[in-house]
Order: C-alpha cells, then structure tokens, then sequence
C-alpha cells in the first residue's frame, strides 16, 4: 500500500483517479444513504440506464444534424431528470404500478441509445466509455465536475435534511406537517439522477450503482442515525475506491471492477458480524 | 369562543370506483376536552373517517369542520398516530429523531432542528415515559414503546387535537393498558380523538362513543355507563347493537368490533 502511495505521488494519471474516487464518496455517500433508506436503488438503475439514452440521442444531433453545442453529456442530463420525474410522478399517482415503469423506462432508455448509436454515422465507442467508464482516464474538468456535485449535493443534505429524513421515514405523516411530500420526493430523484449522470461518466454505471448502495449497506450494520450512515458510507466508499485502484494497479486488473468485488467482499463479510 | 374541535354535517364519502359509499350522511361533533371513541367493524370505515377528519380525503357532500375551518388549514393543529407505520426496522433513526419529525412545520423546513426543537421533543418523550430512550435507535424498541415513542412525535407538535388510529392494535394486553392510561392522563389537556377496537376502553374513559358502518351513530357518555359499564363483554356489544340498530348491518360483522 506504502509503494502505492510513492507512485502516486510520481503519476499525475492515478493522482487523478484517486482523487475522483475521493471526491466521488461523498456524493454516493450522502445520496446512495437516502437511496438505500428509501428502497429505490431499482430507480436510481433504471435512471442509469436512461442515461445511455439520452447519450445516444445527443450524440446523433451532434453528428448527424451537425448541432456542435449538442454534447452527449447534456442529453445525458436531460434524460436522467426527466426519467427521475416520470418515475416520481408515476410512484406518487399510481403506487402500484411502480415497479413496472421503472423497469420499462430502463429497457426503454437502454433501447433508444443502442438505436441512436446504429443510426449514427461513424464509430461510436466513445459512448461505450460513458457507460463502462474509467478511473484512470479521469480529466481535470470532470473532477471539477463531481466537486460541483459534491457541494451540490451536501448543499441540499444540509439545507432539506429535516424534510428529506421525514419523507424517507413516513410520508404521510410529513404531509400532515405541511411538508410538501410529492416535491420533495421529486427532488430526491433529481438529485440521484443528476449523481449518477456525473458518476456514470467518470465511473460507470455498474461503478456507480456499486457505490450507492454497498457502503451504505455496510455502514448502516453500524450506524443508528441517517447522518451517521451518510459519513460511514463516505469513509468506506473511499476506502474502497483507494484500495481498489491499488489493487488494480498491483495486479494489473481494470480498477472498476475490482473496486466493486473489494466492496462486494467487505459487504458479504460484514453479513457475518455480529450486530453491535 | 373557540370553534369546536370537530363538527361533520351530512358527510359523504365514496373511493373512486367504489359502487358504494365507504361513509354516507354522517353528522358528528366533538367538543372541547372530549375523549371520543370511534368504534365499529373493519372495513366500517373507521379509518376513512380519521382521513376525512385529517383532510387526507375530502367529502363528496356535506361539510368538515376542524376548529371551525377548512381541515386542510388546520392539519398542523392535529397530532397524529398512524394505525400502521410502513416501518423498516433498519431504518437509521433513533428515537429523538423519529419525535423531533413531530417539530416539523411548513415555515421550517431548511437547516436543523433548534434547540426549542429538542427541548418539546425531550418533554414529549418524559410525558410518555420514556425520557431515557432517546439515543436508541427505533428498530430496537418493543411494540408498545414504538407506539408511545410515535404518540410522543404526535405530542411534540404541540396539537390542539389528538387523532389516533387504532394505538393498540398489535399490542399485548399489559402495553394497550399503559397506552389507555396515557390517553387518559394527556386527555385531561387535550382533545383526544381514537379509534379502537377495545370495547371495554371505550366504557371506561370515554366521553362519547362514535359507531361507524357506513352510517354513524352516535352515544354519548351517559348513555355509555348505563347500558354498557356493568355489561360483560358479550352483553355490552349486544348492548350497542340494541341502542344503535343502524350501526352494524348484522351480527356477525358487530362481533368483530371487538376484534
């Protein structure tokens, strides 16, 4: 582990992705804490793969209709939050049939990008790095970019933390208190949907699906209040996201995934503490 | 003079799609300072008429009066106990959290609870006897201590009128005693407004007996000690069903009302 952290020093490339994983944690860390406590990391997929629609489409104005301002990464945006207001609205109209548009929009999201993509002209692998991701080729703008979504995010957990914990643990009784039930649970989506846009670009989807919801899971074998689960899910994220990348840097593997197997075996692990 | 803490006038009530009404042309009053009982078989309605009250539904005839306004307006001024908490027990919330979301209040929704905040809540909780259990975590707690913790987080809303949905059910008969006594004691400042299944509670403490099935009838205190007090249990819902024949549609479904 030392030897890593002497050739981090002398590689700007892993520096990069350290830090990305670093700052990545606290986003997962605040927003995967209501994703889990809320049950809704089947939404926080289907918004995912959404995303790869709203790719594709983006992508195809930009180089079929030669729109240049048109970046894959703002349909990528466009398609999470409005596939985060479908999903809300739907959940708060007609609870019982939840599941199923969720589980529609994922497919169908999947299926316009893979349309978009064929239609496209020219080799369209680039997209494939939007979904898959990589540690190691993190920019400079994009970890501007999830430090904007860091404060973003720790922002709203700050500002909203009395209503946001009230509609997590008892809608109905929140609406009695004058809480404005169905925006707040909106705006919880938006937030998971804007997270793993940005995440997704850096990370990935499985990446980011991983990161929402296994260290909250740990830490929430340990931790009795919402807040706490929030700073245990940041410190194990970014253990994880460290130790993944020196392990895949040690013994030459792609870091994404071994960063998901060492949160996985921690996760299956912490199964067999005893409760505190 | 304040308005009365409920008043319903020839309140309708029909589900979308329902081929009949769930509540059809009921008018009740509960004053000031009452502690008042609603009773009656499941599927009666008793809950439709706690969300009526609550202005979570609204009638399709007649009016609601909740301290002579719109129940809407006033939600803030109730306390409330869910018949049935959609709980995780692996929710990360302990039990000052859970009675500090009784501090909630549309003018106050962003940043932290005050130290005021704390203060209500730490006195909801003395009040309901268990002033030692604020950093437990909720999931941990028994079934009577959840209820006393919720009817805390109603308390901490500082409410002018107590609504609780059925506080006892699932307890057993040592917690729905302390859950009775409770009541009784915090009705001695408060309207109380309960549902329950328990017919031998409504006897002892209550000051008027609602009878929900569809219609609703009405028995006020006196009428309660005389017929029913000394009754057993049996005889007092027999009892019931001779002084309000329109309350239950037949015997069976009366029977349950102790259910």
């Amino acid at each position: 582990m030392s030897e890593f952290f002497r050739i981090v020093q002398a590689n700007p490339f892993l520096q990069y992705a350290v830090l990305a994983g670093l700052l990545a944690s606290v986003a997962v860390g605040v927003v995967g804490s209501y994703v889990v406590v809320r049950r809704i990391t089947y939404i926080a997929g289907s918004i995912a793969h959404c995303v790869l629609g709203g790719l594709g489409a983006a992508r195809y104005l930009q180089v079929a209709w030669g729109l240049e301002w048109c970046e894959p990464f703002y349909g990528a945006i466009v398609a999470a939050l409005l596939a985060a207001i479908v999903i809300g609205l739907v959940s708060i109209r007609a609870r019982q049939r939840e599941d199923t548009v969720i589980g529609a929009l994922w497919a169908i999201g999947m299926a316009v990008g893979i349309l978009f993509i064929h239609k496209t002209p020219g080799y369209s692998s680039d997209l494939m790095n939007y979904l898959f991701g990589n540690l190691l080729f993190v920019s400079r703008a994009e970890l501007g970019l999830i430090l904007g979504l860091d404060v973003l995010v720790v922002g709203l957990g700050l500002l909203f933390y009395k209503p946001f914990l009230a509609v997590c643990f008892d809608q109905e009784f929140a609406r009695l208190r004058g809480v404005p039930v169905e925006a707040f649970y909106i705006l919880l989506l938006c937030v998971t949907a804007l997270t793993v846009v940005v995440l997704v670009k850096v990370v990935g989807i499985v990446l980011v699906i991983a990161l929402l919801t296994l260290p909250v899971a740990i830490s929430g074998r340990f931790m009795v209040s919402l807040r706490q689960l929030m700073l245990g899910a940041i410190l194990f994220s970014a253990t994880f996201t460290t130790g993944g990348l020196a392990l895949s840097y040690e013994f030459d593997l792609p870091p994404g995934a071994t960063i998901i197997l060492l949160s996985g075996s921690i996760y299956l692990l912490s199964l067999t503490w005893p409760e505190p | 003079m304040s308005a009365l803490p409920v008043v319903m006038q020839g309140v309708s009530f029909r589900y979308p799609g329902a081929d009949r009404p769930a509540l059809e042309d009921i008018s009740v009053e509960v004053g000031e300072g009452e502690l008042a009982c609603v009773i009656g078989p499941n599927g009666g309605g008793k809950t439709t008429f706690i969300r009526l009250v609550l202005g979570l539904l609204h009638p399709q005839h007649g009016s609601i009066r909740v301290f002579g306004e719109n129940p809407d307006a006033v939600r803030t001024r109730i306390g409330y106990l869910p018949q049935r908490l959609e709980f995780d027990p692996q929710f990360p919330v302990s039990v000052r959290d859970v009675v500090l979301m009784g501090r909630l209040h549309p003018r106050g929704l962003l940043g932290f609870f005050s130290r005021r905040d704390h203060e209500r809540a730490g006195q909801a909780l003395a009040e309901v006897g268990l002033p030692d259990l604020a950093e437990r975590p909720f999931g941990s707690l028994s079934g009577g201590q959840r209820q006393r913790v919720l009817i805390a987080r109603a308390l901490a809303c500082d409410p002018d009128l107590l609504v609780l949905d059925e506080p006892t059910a699932s307890l057993d008969i040592a917690a729905e005693e302390q859950i009775y006594e409770l009541l009784g004691r915090l009705n001695e400042r408060l309207t109380v407004l309960v549902v329950s299944h328990d017919v031998s509670f409504v006897s002892s403490r209550v000051t008027k007996a609602i009878c929900v099935n569809r219609h609703v009838h009405v028995h006020a205190h006196d009428q309660l000690s005389d017929e029913i007090i000394e009754g057993l249990y049996g005889r007092q819902i027999r009892t019931l069903h001779h002084t309000a024949a329109d309350c239950c549609d037949d015997e069976s479904h009366c029977s349950s009302a102790d259910g």
